[in-house]
């Protein structure tokens, strides 16, 4: 069942409960107050009866001047005395001795009122209170009316009567049911009324629910860019906000992954060309020498010659390829030694290619201490200083310096050399990427070394920035954000 | 002789198809770039290019729009072995997809499937004293047609495409028999002499120990 539905039919079933359980409440309370009142004047009228016979018995006694009248004369005295007035009264009365019945004005059969009888003289209240004017009453429903009756015994002549009557209420009931027929129809045209109002009132409170529902149908069907209306009660725009956090989170880590399946997917790409540009030139020329009928001196040492340098090239890339993956995967081990001996030993490393090409390399570090894993931060400098070596023309030179200020230590490279166009800039440190790769290829180069580089600075906890202008040079800077948090 | 382009931006690679076009019998340019192999597709007339997808300027699936398609087919080389780059490369009108590296021989083969498919290429092929025509099956030696089966016609016409050239046994099962075929290399064997018999090449389809066999060039 709906949520809706179930509202709905719960305030109806209430509201509608309500209203029955306190109509029928106040016009039963009416109709016993109504009953009460009949009673009481009912008991009233019985109590003017007997006393009223009492003294016709009495006066009759003593205008015989008789000792006792007989039960002939009581009843006598009592038709006399009741009989003028029975057209008038709308009450009816019978007269007993035990069970028998001596007269009636009731109309009604002697078995009925005899069975009346008994239960009243059974009942503690009649007994209790016999001859002291105790009374005891009863409403019985005679076919289509209804009637009160009242009984009482009196002491007549030293005997006793039992005294009845009975008056007429069947009105009281006909009306308290037409009373409670009409309170059933009021109910239910009342209850079709709210029924209506109440499904309005449900359908526009539950609107917002809807419209965030769907809403979050969409989101769930990949519309990630979806945002709900924060309207409706603060209930509803409390959970569409919560929707929308919730939706704002996943779009955002949506497109972390897709950039990084994205990142990967071209890492892929370009690995699978740069495997197999070397691979195709290998096999092609291998197949060459295979298959063909003549292959003379030149062609023959052309040919091995391609093969060993592409195979070199190969070599390279696995090499570099398995730096880069080692890299990410490897414990460092932190060690806290003086820059200036690092770099001492790049240096050297880096000697004959220097003299080489006819560059000289300016160190100028600072006295501190750094805290880095050794093999992986030399390899870092090698490589960048490597990179400026391929850049310069011979003559030139190439600067390294290290400076500490407010506690951010950068380390610079810094050559003179062909520079890197700007829009080349954001892309350099992407792995396979290179600028020229006929020129890389010539120096050897994977199109890894900065992504390398990008890796080893970031383990330590800095960042390189690469600054440079075309044919001016390049300063690549290895930043440690805060020094000391690089552990 | 069929007029090819070979558009590669590594010099290494360019230089080996070179070379494999010119044993083909193929007469061969190089571009290494895709500005200029437009500029080359646009201005001269080739009947087949060569087209490396990842070019340095505009890859290969931007160049082959400018060239007509109708005169000049196209076969893409590339490093990707994506199918959705080989549907698209297929979808932009080349004729065939070749996923790098590649052997000589296949290159060739695929090369002249293509040709031949754009009516580029002889469906006669003379060679001494024997004449095949492709297209209707046959066969003649002298006057006198010779009784071929299929495999043993298709292994002659595919010596006869590729005069001069070692082709491997594994090679001959392959492009004759299909990837899927397992069958011995045994199998070429049995044929190979049996075309030598019926077409009296004794001499000419020689055997290369632990390689294949070679057709020699005519004349």
């Amino acid at each position: 069942m709906k949520l809706w539905q179930k509202i709905f039919l719960c305030s109806l079933a209430l509201v509608i409960l309500a209203i029955d359980v306190t109509s029928v409440l106040l016009l039963s309370n009416s109709h016993r107050l109504t009953v009460t009142r009949e009673t009481q004047n009912a008991v009233s009228e019985h109590k003017y009866l007997s006393v009223m016979l009492k003294d016709n018995v009495i006066y009759e006694r003593l205008k015989q001047n008789k000792v006792f009248l007989t039960e002939e004369e009581v009843i006598q005295v009592t038709q006399s005395a009741f009989e003028p007035q029975s057209s008038t009264r709308t009450i009816g009365l019978s007269l007993y001795t035990g069970q028998r019945r001596l007269l009636s004005y009731n109309g009604r059969s002697e078995e009925l009122e005899v069975s009346i009888l008994q239960n009243a003289s059974q009942s503690s209240v009649l007994n209790q209170v016999q001859g002291m004017g105790g009374y005891a009453y009863e409403i019985i429903d005679d076919g289509d009316a209804s009637y009160l009756i009242v009984i009482s015994q009196i002491i007549l002549e030293s005997q006793p009567y039992y005294l009845m009557t009975s008056s007429d209420v069947t009105e009281i009931y006909t009306l308290y049911k037409q009373q409670l027929n009409y309170i059933l129809v009021m109910s239910m045209i009342c209850a079709t009324v709210i029924a209506s109002i109440l499904l309005i009132v449900v359908w526009l409170l539950l609107l917002p629910l809807r419209r965030i529902n769907e809403g979050t149908r969409q989101i769930a069907q990949g519309n990630y860019s979806k945002r709900l209306p924060e309207k409706g009660s603060t209930e509803f725009s409390q959970l569409s906000r919560n929707m929308n956090e919730m939706a704002e989170a996943i779009e955002h880590n949506i497109k972390n992954l897709e950039s990084v399946a994205e990142d990967r997917n071209t890492f892929i790409a370009n690995l699978a060309h740069e495997m197999k540009t070397p691979l195709t030139s290998i096999l092609g020329f291998g197949d060459l020498l295979r298959i063909k009928r003549t292959v003379d001196d030149k062609e023959r040492r052309e040919y091995a010659g391609i093969i060993v340098e592409e195979t070199k090239r190969l070599k390279t890339l696995s090499g570099k390829l398995m730096e880069l993956i080692t890299v990410g995967s490897t414990q460092l081990d932190w060690q806290t030694i003086p820059l200036t001996s690092i770099m001492e030993e790049v240096g050297q490393a880096l000697k004959i290619s220097l003299s080489n090409s006819g560059i000289t390399l300016n160190i100028k570090v600072c006295q501190i201490e750094v805290s880095v894993d050794k093999e992986l931060f030399k390899s870092l400098i090698y490589n960048l200083i490597d990179n400026a070596i391929k850049a310069s023309k011979s003559g030139q030179e190439i600067e390294v310096f290290a400076q500490e200020t407010n506690g951010i230590l950068t380390i610079a490279v810094k050559d003179h050399g062909i520079g890197i166009p700007k829009e080349e800039l954001n892309k350099i440190m992407l792995p396979f990427y290179m600028i020229d790769k006929s020129r890389t290829r010539k120096a050897g180069g994977a199109g890894l070394g900065l992504a390398l580089c990008s890796e080893i600075a970031r383990l330590h906890g800095a960042r390189l920035q690469i600054e440079s202008e075309p044919r001016k040079g390049t300063c690549v800077s290895i930043i440690f954000d805060k020094k000391g948090e690089t552990e | 002789m069929a007029k090819i382009l070979i558009v590669e931006d590594d010099v290494n690679i360019a230089k080996m198809l070179e070379v494999t076009l010119s044993i083909g019998g193929y007469d061969s340019a190089r571009c290494d770039n895709g500005k200029k192999a437009v500029e080359l597709v646009t201005s001269q007339s080739y009947d087949l290019v060569l087209l490396d997808v990842m070019l340095p300027d505009m890859d290969g699936f931007e160049v082959i729009k400018y060239i007509n398609k109708e005169e000049t087919a196209v076969i893409f080389l590339t490093a990707l072995q994506d199918v959705m780059d080989k549907v698209k490369g297929l979808k932009l009108g080349a004729e065939d997809y070749i996923v790098k590296p590649f052997e000589t021989v296949e290159l060739l083969a695929r090369i002249e499937v293509v040709l031949r498919r754009k009516h580029k290429s002889n469906n006669t092929i003379h060679y001494g004293d024997i004449t095949m025509n492709i297209d209707e099956h046959t066969v003649k030696k002298g006057d006198d047609y010779v009784n071929l089966t299929p495999k043993e016609f298709d292994i002659l016409a595919f010596f006869l495409q590729n005069q001069d050239i070692a082709l491997t046994r594994e090679r001959l099962l392959a492009t004759v028999w299909g990837y899927e075929f397992m069958g011995e290399t045994r199998t070429v064997d049995i044929h190979v002499q049996q075309i030598r018999k019926k077409m009296g090449l004794h001499n000419k389809l020689v055997t290369i120990p632990k390689l294949g066999y070679r057709l020699e060039r005519d004349g």
